[in-house]
Protein backbone atom coordinates (compact mmCIF):
# COMPACT_ATOMS: atom_id res chain seq x y z
CA UNK A 1 0.00 0.00 0.00
CA UNK A 2 2.78 2.27 1.16
CA UNK A 3 4.75 1.75 -2.65
CA UNK A 4 1.52 2.26 -3.93
CA UNK A 5 0.91 5.96 -2.38
CA UNK A 6 4.53 6.67 -3.16
CA UNK A 7 3.53 6.35 -6.70
CA UNK A 8 0.69 8.69 -6.54
CA UNK A 9 1.91 12.00 -8.71
CA UNK A 10 1.94 14.17 -5.52
CA UNK A 11 4.10 12.16 -3.59
CA UNK A 12 6.27 10.46 -6.66
CA UNK A 13 9.54 12.57 -6.60
CA UNK A 14 11.10 14.88 -3.60
CA UNK A 15 9.70 17.90 -5.67
CA UNK A 16 6.59 16.65 -5.71
CA UNK A 17 6.45 15.74 -2.07
CA UNK A 18 7.91 19.55 -1.42
CA UNK A 19 5.68 21.26 -3.36
CA UNK A 20 3.12 18.87 -1.99
CA UNK A 21 3.41 19.79 1.09
CA UNK A 22 3.52 23.95 0.31
CA UNK A 23 -0.11 23.20 -0.99
CA UNK A 24 -1.40 21.86 2.13
CA UNK A 25 0.24 24.48 4.12
CA UNK A 26 -1.57 27.40 2.29
CA UNK A 27 -4.72 25.67 2.41
CA UNK A 28 -4.23 25.43 5.83
CA UNK A 29 -3.40 28.88 5.62
CA UNK A 30 -6.55 30.01 3.42
CA UNK A 31 -8.48 28.00 6.15
CA UNK A 32 -7.02 29.21 9.44
CA UNK A 33 -5.10 32.86 8.58
CA UNK A 34 -8.27 35.47 8.97
CA UNK A 35 -8.17 36.01 12.32
CA UNK A 36 -8.73 40.09 11.76
CA UNK A 37 -10.18 42.03 8.58
CA UNK A 38 -6.78 42.97 7.14
CA UNK A 39 -5.95 38.79 6.82
CA UNK A 40 -9.33 37.71 6.22
CA UNK A 41 -9.29 40.40 3.08
CA UNK A 42 -5.66 39.76 1.66
CA UNK A 43 -5.09 36.49 2.69
CA UNK A 44 -7.54 34.64 0.21
CA UNK A 45 -6.34 37.07 -2.54
CA UNK A 46 -2.96 36.07 -1.58
CA UNK A 47 -3.21 32.53 -0.96
CA UNK A 48 -5.17 31.37 -4.19
CA UNK A 49 -2.55 31.79 -6.63
CA UNK A 50 0.42 29.77 -5.18
CA UNK A 51 -2.31 26.93 -4.32
CA UNK A 52 -3.13 26.89 -8.10
CA UNK A 53 0.55 27.16 -9.72
CA UNK A 54 3.30 25.55 -8.90
CA UNK A 55 5.59 28.30 -10.05
CA UNK A 56 4.66 30.29 -7.57
CA UNK A 57 4.69 28.23 -4.81
CA UNK A 58 8.01 27.21 -5.42
CA UNK A 59 9.02 31.14 -4.76
CA UNK A 60 11.32 32.25 -2.10
CA UNK A 61 9.39 35.88 -2.58
CA UNK A 62 6.04 34.74 -2.81
CA UNK A 63 7.04 32.74 0.97
CA UNK A 64 8.37 36.47 2.06
CA UNK A 65 5.62 38.18 1.13
CA UNK A 66 3.54 35.62 3.37
CA UNK A 67 5.85 35.76 6.28
CA UNK A 68 5.53 39.25 6.32
CA UNK A 69 2.26 39.11 7.50
CA UNK A 70 2.70 35.82 9.72
CA UNK A 71 5.31 37.88 11.45
CA UNK A 72 3.33 41.40 11.73
CA UNK A 73 0.20 39.51 13.11
CA UNK A 74 1.50 36.43 14.80
CA UNK A 75 4.81 37.43 16.12
CA UNK A 76 5.06 41.48 16.25
CA UNK A 77 1.18 42.27 17.09
CA UNK A 78 0.45 39.02 19.02
CA UNK A 79 -0.27 40.85 22.42
CA UNK A 80 -2.51 42.88 21.09
CA UNK A 81 -5.37 40.45 19.97
CA UNK A 82 -6.40 36.75 20.98
CA UNK A 83 -3.34 35.21 18.96
CA UNK A 84 -3.35 31.46 19.88
CA UNK A 85 0.15 29.59 20.26
CA UNK A 86 -0.91 27.80 17.44
CA UNK A 87 -0.48 30.96 14.74
CA UNK A 88 2.57 31.49 16.22
CA UNK A 89 3.74 27.86 14.44
CA UNK A 90 2.29 28.84 11.55
CA UNK A 91 4.62 32.37 11.49
CA UNK A 92 7.68 29.39 11.99
CA UNK A 93 6.87 27.18 9.49
CA UNK A 94 6.46 30.13 7.11
CA UNK A 95 9.99 31.14 8.52
CA UNK A 96 11.14 27.77 7.78
CA UNK A 97 9.83 26.99 4.19
CA UNK A 98 11.36 31.04 3.27
CA UNK A 99 14.66 30.03 4.54
CA UNK A 100 14.64 26.93 2.83
CA UNK A 101 13.96 28.49 -0.63
CA UNK A 102 16.74 31.25 -0.14
CA UNK A 103 18.96 28.24 0.83
CA UNK A 104 18.68 25.93 -1.78
CA UNK A 105 16.65 27.72 -4.68
CA UNK A 106 15.51 25.30 -6.73
CA UNK A 107 16.24 22.02 -5.49
CA UNK A 108 13.55 20.76 -4.20
CA UNK A 109 15.30 18.00 -2.22
CA UNK A 110 17.14 19.50 -0.54
CA UNK A 111 15.28 21.89 0.69
CA UNK A 112 12.66 19.36 2.31
CA UNK A 113 14.88 17.85 4.30
CA UNK A 114 15.53 21.30 5.74
CA UNK A 115 12.09 21.85 6.19
CA UNK A 116 11.79 18.40 7.67
CA UNK A 117 14.45 19.27 10.25
CA UNK A 118 12.51 21.99 11.05
CA UNK A 119 9.92 20.60 11.50
CA UNK A 120 10.75 18.19 13.74
CA UNK A 121 12.44 20.67 16.16
CA UNK A 122 9.58 23.08 16.14
CA UNK A 123 7.41 20.02 17.33
CA UNK A 124 9.80 18.91 20.09
CA UNK A 125 10.32 22.83 21.28
CA UNK A 126 6.65 22.73 21.35
CA UNK A 127 6.03 19.88 23.43
CA UNK A 128 8.92 20.88 25.74
CA UNK A 129 7.42 24.11 26.31
CA UNK A 130 3.82 22.61 27.18
CA UNK A 131 6.04 20.61 29.78
CA UNK A 132 7.99 22.95 31.38
CA UNK A 133 4.93 25.26 31.30
CA UNK A 134 3.19 22.24 33.47
CA UNK A 135 5.73 22.77 35.86
CA UNK A 136 5.55 26.63 36.38
CA UNK A 137 1.29 25.22 37.22
CA UNK A 138 0.93 23.99 40.60
CA UNK A 139 -2.32 24.07 39.93
CA UNK A 140 -2.02 21.68 37.45
CA UNK A 141 0.43 19.24 39.32
CA UNK A 142 -1.94 19.47 42.11
CA UNK A 143 -4.59 17.65 39.28
CA UNK A 144 -6.88 21.32 40.25
CA UNK A 145 -6.63 21.96 36.32
CA UNK A 146 -8.56 19.25 34.85
CA UNK A 147 -11.30 19.13 38.14
CA UNK A 148 -11.96 22.41 36.78
CA UNK A 149 -11.42 21.93 32.92
CA UNK A 150 -13.39 18.39 33.25
CA UNK A 151 -16.70 20.11 34.56
CA UNK A 152 -16.63 23.69 32.69
CA UNK A 153 -15.43 22.34 29.24
CA UNK A 154 -18.16 21.09 26.98
CA UNK A 155 -15.39 19.36 25.03
CA UNK A 156 -14.56 17.03 28.53
CA UNK A 157 -18.45 16.57 29.10
CA UNK A 158 -18.50 12.96 27.71
CA UNK A 159 -15.76 11.56 29.29
CA UNK A 160 -16.48 13.32 32.60
CA UNK A 161 -20.02 12.35 32.51
CA UNK A 162 -19.11 8.58 31.62
CA UNK A 163 -16.20 7.84 33.39
CA UNK A 164 -17.31 10.08 36.75
CA UNK A 165 -20.94 8.88 36.48
CA UNK A 166 -21.85 12.90 36.71
CA UNK A 167 -25.03 13.86 35.61
CA UNK A 168 -24.46 15.63 31.83
CA UNK A 169 -27.21 17.87 32.52
CA UNK A 170 -25.27 19.53 35.76
CA UNK A 171 -22.17 19.78 33.27
CA UNK A 172 -24.30 21.91 31.34
CA UNK A 173 -25.53 23.88 34.35
CA UNK A 174 -21.87 24.70 35.11
CA UNK A 175 -21.12 25.69 31.80
CA UNK A 176 -24.10 28.13 31.21
CA UNK A 177 -23.23 29.36 34.93
CA UNK A 178 -19.61 29.85 34.22
CA UNK A 179 -20.87 31.68 31.03
CA UNK A 180 -23.10 34.15 32.77
CA UNK A 181 -20.52 34.63 35.68
CA UNK A 182 -18.02 35.88 33.18
CA UNK A 183 -20.66 38.44 32.22
CA UNK A 184 -21.61 39.65 35.35
CA UNK A 185 -21.44 42.97 36.80
CA UNK A 186 -21.19 41.96 40.24
CA UNK A 187 -16.83 40.75 40.94
CA UNK A 188 -18.07 39.42 44.24
CA UNK A 189 -20.36 36.60 43.10
CA UNK A 190 -18.98 33.35 42.87
CA UNK A 191 -21.07 29.96 42.27
CA UNK A 192 -20.12 26.14 43.35
CA UNK A 193 -19.34 23.77 40.69
CA UNK A 194 -20.68 20.16 40.10
CA UNK A 195 -19.44 16.89 39.76
CA UNK A 196 -15.87 18.23 40.72
CA UNK A 197 -15.66 15.80 43.39
CA UNK A 198 -16.64 12.72 41.14
CA UNK A 199 -13.93 12.72 38.92
CA UNK A 200 -10.84 13.62 41.17
CA UNK A 201 -9.28 10.00 40.05
CA UNK A 202 -9.65 10.67 36.44
CA UNK A 203 -8.18 13.64 36.79
CA UNK A 204 -5.03 12.60 38.65
CA UNK A 205 -4.73 10.34 35.50
CA UNK A 206 -5.20 13.08 32.67
CA UNK A 207 -2.39 15.20 35.01
CA UNK A 208 -0.28 12.46 35.12
CA UNK A 209 -0.67 11.30 30.94
CA UNK A 210 -0.65 14.56 30.13
CA UNK A 211 3.27 15.62 31.58
CA UNK A 212 4.26 11.79 30.50
CA UNK A 213 3.24 11.89 26.95
CA UNK A 214 4.18 15.39 26.39
CA UNK A 215 7.59 15.06 28.09
CA UNK A 216 7.90 11.78 25.98
CA UNK A 217 7.50 13.62 22.38
CA UNK A 218 9.52 16.64 23.83
CA UNK A 219 12.43 14.92 24.54
CA UNK A 220 12.11 12.02 21.85
CA UNK A 221 11.92 15.06 18.92
CA UNK A 222 15.04 17.16 20.53
CA UNK A 223 17.60 14.19 21.24
CA UNK A 224 19.60 12.90 18.34
CA UNK A 225 18.74 10.17 16.42
CA UNK A 226 22.05 7.83 18.11
CA UNK A 227 18.89 7.73 20.85
CA UNK A 228 16.90 4.64 21.02
CA UNK A 229 14.10 6.97 22.43
CA UNK A 230 14.32 9.05 19.16
CA UNK A 231 13.39 5.90 17.10
CA UNK A 232 9.83 6.08 19.24
CA UNK A 233 9.23 9.81 18.46
CA UNK A 234 6.10 8.94 15.77
CA UNK A 235 4.39 6.62 18.06
CA UNK A 236 4.44 8.75 21.02
CA UNK A 237 2.82 11.54 18.52
CA UNK A 238 0.39 9.16 17.11
CA UNK A 239 -0.65 8.35 20.62
CA UNK A 240 -0.67 11.64 21.81
CA UNK A 241 -2.92 12.93 18.67
CA UNK A 242 -5.48 9.94 18.99
CA UNK A 243 -5.62 10.56 22.61
CA UNK A 244 -6.04 13.85 22.41
CA UNK A 245 -8.05 15.22 19.60
CA UNK A 246 -11.13 13.32 20.06
CA UNK A 247 -11.78 15.49 22.97
CA UNK A 248 -9.79 18.16 23.33
CA UNK A 249 -10.72 19.53 19.34
CA UNK A 250 -7.90 22.57 19.25
CA UNK A 251 -8.27 22.04 15.20
CA UNK A 252 -5.97 24.43 14.42
CA UNK A 253 -3.27 23.38 16.42
CA UNK A 254 -3.79 19.94 15.15
CA UNK A 255 -3.61 20.32 11.71
CA UNK A 256 -0.16 22.34 11.52
CA UNK A 257 0.85 19.52 13.97
CA UNK A 258 0.10 16.85 11.97
CA UNK A 259 1.22 19.12 8.81
CA UNK A 260 4.57 19.36 10.49
CA UNK A 261 4.28 15.52 12.09
CA UNK A 262 3.85 13.87 8.22
CA UNK A 263 7.20 16.55 6.86
CA UNK A 264 9.12 15.14 9.62
CA UNK A 265 8.33 11.55 9.13
CA UNK A 266 9.64 11.26 5.65
CA UNK A 267 12.39 8.64 5.39
CA UNK A 268 14.66 9.35 2.14
CA UNK A 269 12.50 11.72 0.95
CA UNK A 270 9.56 9.00 0.50
CA UNK A 271 6.58 8.30 2.52
CA UNK A 272 6.34 6.24 5.83
CA UNK A 273 3.34 4.61 7.53
CA UNK A 274 3.87 7.47 10.07
CA UNK A 275 3.56 10.09 7.20
CA UNK A 276 0.14 8.30 5.95
CA UNK A 277 -0.74 8.33 9.18
CA UNK A 278 -0.41 11.78 9.31
CA UNK A 279 -2.02 12.76 6.06
CA UNK A 280 -5.01 11.09 7.31
CA UNK A 281 -5.05 12.94 10.51
CA UNK A 282 -5.06 16.40 8.13
CA UNK A 283 -7.92 15.03 6.35
CA UNK A 284 -9.97 13.86 8.69
CA UNK A 285 -9.70 16.56 11.04
CA UNK A 286 -13.49 18.40 9.91
CA UNK A 287 -14.49 14.98 11.97
CA UNK A 288 -12.92 16.52 15.07
CA UNK A 289 -16.27 18.47 15.62
CA UNK A 290 -18.49 15.09 15.27
CA UNK A 291 -19.41 14.21 19.51
CA UNK A 292 -17.75 11.10 19.94
CA UNK A 293 -17.76 11.05 23.79
CA UNK A 294 -21.39 12.27 23.67
CA UNK A 295 -22.53 9.77 20.96
CA UNK A 296 -20.75 6.96 23.09
CA UNK A 297 -22.78 7.97 26.02
CA UNK A 298 -26.12 8.43 23.86
CA UNK A 299 -25.34 4.35 22.87
CA UNK A 300 -23.44 2.87 26.24
CA UNK B 1 27.66 21.24 8.99
CA UNK B 2 28.57 24.68 7.34
CA UNK B 3 28.31 27.41 9.33
CA UNK B 4 25.13 29.15 7.35
CA UNK B 5 22.89 25.80 7.24
CA UNK B 6 23.78 25.83 11.01
CA UNK B 7 22.91 29.37 11.70
CA UNK B 8 19.97 29.24 9.21
CA UNK B 9 18.80 26.07 11.74
CA UNK B 10 18.96 27.91 14.44
CA UNK B 11 16.75 30.97 13.60
CA UNK B 12 13.36 29.61 14.74
CA UNK B 13 13.99 27.45 17.46
CA UNK B 14 16.39 30.67 18.79
CA UNK B 15 12.74 32.81 18.10
CA UNK B 16 11.13 29.77 19.95
CA UNK B 17 12.91 30.13 23.00
CA UNK B 18 13.04 34.12 22.25
CA UNK B 19 9.20 33.66 23.15
CA UNK B 20 9.08 31.41 25.93
CA UNK B 21 11.41 33.63 27.69
CA UNK B 22 9.26 36.75 27.22
CA UNK B 23 5.72 34.82 28.23
CA UNK B 24 7.58 33.95 31.50
CA UNK B 25 9.02 37.47 32.37
CA UNK B 26 5.59 38.94 31.00
CA UNK B 27 3.93 37.03 33.26
CA UNK B 28 5.68 37.57 36.27
CA UNK B 29 5.57 41.55 35.56
CA UNK B 30 2.25 42.26 33.67
CA UNK B 31 0.44 39.68 34.34
CA UNK B 32 0.29 37.98 31.16
CA UNK B 33 -1.95 35.43 30.03
CA UNK B 34 0.43 32.18 30.40
CA UNK B 35 -1.51 30.95 27.22
CA UNK B 36 -0.73 33.97 25.31
CA UNK B 37 2.54 34.89 23.53
CA UNK B 38 4.03 32.20 21.79
CA UNK B 39 5.13 30.64 25.25
CA UNK B 40 3.47 27.02 23.86
CA UNK B 41 2.30 26.12 27.46
CA UNK B 42 -1.01 25.33 26.76
CA UNK B 43 -2.49 23.67 29.13
CA UNK B 44 -1.38 24.15 32.76
CA UNK B 45 -3.04 27.38 34.44
CA UNK B 46 -6.80 27.95 34.88
CA UNK B 47 -6.34 31.62 34.88
CA UNK B 48 -6.81 32.46 30.91
CA UNK B 49 -8.02 35.89 29.30
CA UNK B 50 -10.96 33.87 28.23
CA UNK B 51 -11.90 33.48 31.95
CA UNK B 52 -10.58 37.08 32.92
CA UNK B 53 -12.89 39.56 33.85
CA UNK B 54 -12.32 43.48 33.28
CA UNK B 55 -14.05 46.07 34.27
CA UNK B 56 -14.64 49.57 35.64
CA UNK B 57 -15.88 51.03 39.15
CA UNK B 58 -17.99 54.09 38.89
CA UNK B 59 -19.54 55.86 42.10
CA UNK B 60 -23.40 56.90 41.42
CA UNK B 61 -25.40 57.89 44.18
CA UNK B 62 -23.28 56.83 46.90
CA UNK B 63 -23.38 53.11 45.33
CA UNK B 64 -20.53 51.44 43.56
CA UNK B 65 -21.24 50.16 40.32
CA UNK B 66 -19.17 47.22 38.40
CA UNK B 67 -19.25 47.92 35.07
CA UNK B 68 -18.15 44.34 32.97
CA UNK B 69 -16.40 45.91 29.90
CA UNK B 70 -17.28 42.19 27.92
CA UNK B 71 -21.07 43.44 28.09
CA UNK B 72 -19.29 47.01 26.16
CA UNK B 73 -19.49 46.03 22.81
CA UNK B 74 -17.68 49.38 22.02
CA UNK B 75 -15.01 48.08 23.60
CA UNK B 76 -14.32 44.56 22.62
CA UNK B 77 -11.06 44.97 21.59
CA UNK B 78 -9.64 46.87 24.18
CA UNK B 79 -11.36 44.71 26.84
CA UNK B 80 -9.60 41.42 25.08
CA UNK B 81 -5.89 43.43 25.41
CA UNK B 82 -6.43 43.91 28.93
CA UNK B 83 -7.33 40.47 29.85
CA UNK B 84 -4.58 39.15 27.55
CA UNK B 85 -2.35 41.29 30.03
CA UNK B 86 -3.43 43.91 32.15
CA UNK B 87 -0.06 45.82 32.76
CA UNK B 88 -0.12 49.07 34.03
CA UNK B 89 0.59 50.57 31.10
CA UNK B 90 -2.60 49.18 29.44
CA UNK B 91 -4.94 49.99 32.35
CA UNK B 92 -3.74 53.86 32.45
CA UNK B 93 -4.33 54.03 28.31
CA UNK B 94 -7.72 52.21 28.90
CA UNK B 95 -8.73 54.65 31.76
CA UNK B 96 -7.64 58.07 29.36
CA UNK B 97 -10.07 56.10 26.72
CA UNK B 98 -13.18 55.43 29.05
CA UNK B 99 -13.01 59.09 30.52
CA UNK B 100 -13.53 60.34 27.53
CA UNK B 101 -16.43 58.07 26.47
CA UNK B 102 -20.27 59.09 27.13
CA UNK B 103 -21.57 56.86 30.10
CA UNK B 104 -25.12 56.63 31.43
CA UNK B 105 -27.18 55.20 34.69
CA UNK B 106 -29.98 52.89 33.55
CA UNK B 107 -32.22 53.45 36.42
CA UNK B 108 -34.31 50.27 34.78
CA UNK B 109 -31.45 48.05 34.88
CA UNK B 110 -30.23 49.37 38.14
CA UNK B 111 -26.55 49.70 35.68
CA UNK B 112 -23.86 51.68 33.68
CA UNK B 113 -24.10 51.40 30.28
CA UNK B 114 -22.35 53.45 27.29
CA UNK B 115 -24.93 56.51 26.98
CA UNK B 116 -27.69 56.63 24.10
CA UNK B 117 -29.49 59.77 22.93
CA UNK B 118 -32.22 59.11 25.22
CA UNK B 119 -30.27 58.93 28.26
CA UNK B 120 -31.68 60.48 31.47
CA UNK B 121 -28.64 60.25 34.15
CA UNK B 122 -25.07 61.03 32.56
CA UNK B 123 -22.37 59.55 34.45
CA UNK B 124 -19.25 62.37 34.28
CA UNK B 125 -15.66 60.98 33.54
CA UNK B 126 -15.28 62.10 37.77
CA UNK B 127 -17.59 59.46 38.96
CA UNK B 128 -14.69 56.57 37.04
CA UNK B 129 -13.13 55.01 39.55
CA UNK B 130 -11.01 52.64 39.05
CA UNK B 131 -10.71 49.94 36.10
CA UNK B 132 -10.09 46.07 37.50
CA UNK B 133 -9.06 43.09 35.98
CA UNK B 134 -9.97 40.07 37.40
CA UNK B 135 -9.12 35.98 36.92
CA UNK B 136 -11.71 33.10 37.91
CA UNK B 137 -10.03 31.47 41.14
CA UNK B 138 -10.99 27.77 41.68
CA UNK B 139 -10.98 26.32 45.16
CA UNK B 140 -10.98 22.63 44.87
CA UNK B 141 -12.02 21.75 48.48
CA UNK B 142 -15.27 24.06 48.50
CA UNK B 143 -15.99 23.61 44.95
CA UNK B 144 -15.93 27.08 44.35
CA UNK B 145 -15.75 29.58 41.53
CA UNK B 146 -15.15 33.07 41.99
CA UNK B 147 -12.87 36.12 41.17
CA UNK B 148 -9.45 37.35 41.93
CA UNK B 149 -8.23 40.62 41.65
CA UNK B 150 -5.26 40.75 39.35
CA UNK B 151 -4.42 43.97 38.54
CA UNK B 152 -6.11 47.70 38.89
CA UNK B 153 -5.49 51.15 37.92
CA UNK B 154 -7.04 54.05 39.88
CA UNK B 155 -6.43 57.66 38.06
CA UNK B 156 -4.64 59.12 40.65
CA UNK B 157 -1.56 57.38 39.46
CA UNK B 158 -1.57 59.21 36.12
CA UNK B 159 1.38 61.13 36.31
Amino acid sequence: MLAKVNRLSAFRTPDDIFLTCLQVLLVIFLIFMNDNGYLSIFMPVILFPGILFRELRSNKFYWTFILLFGVTFYLILDLVGYVPNHKHIFAYVTLAVTVSLFLYNKSHGLSLDFLKSQSQIIIGLCFLFATIGKFLAPEFLSSLFFDFTNTTDPRFFGSTSTIGHVDINLLKENEATFTSFLKSNNPNENFVLHGADSIKGFSRFLTYWTISIEGLIGISFLIPQKFRLSEYRNLFLVLFILTTYPIATVTGFAIILAFMGFVQSLEDRKLTVYSVFYLGVLLLLPLNSFPFTRLYTLFF
Amino acid sequence: MDKRLLFTSLIVPLLMVFFLVRNIALEKSDHLDSWMGGGMRMFGKIDKMLYRVSGMTVIHNDSTYFVNFRNIADLENMDMAVRIMPSDKRLQRLYLILKDMDWCYDRSKDEINLSTPDCLTKISPDQILEIQVYRTDFNDDTNQISFKLINSFRGEKIE
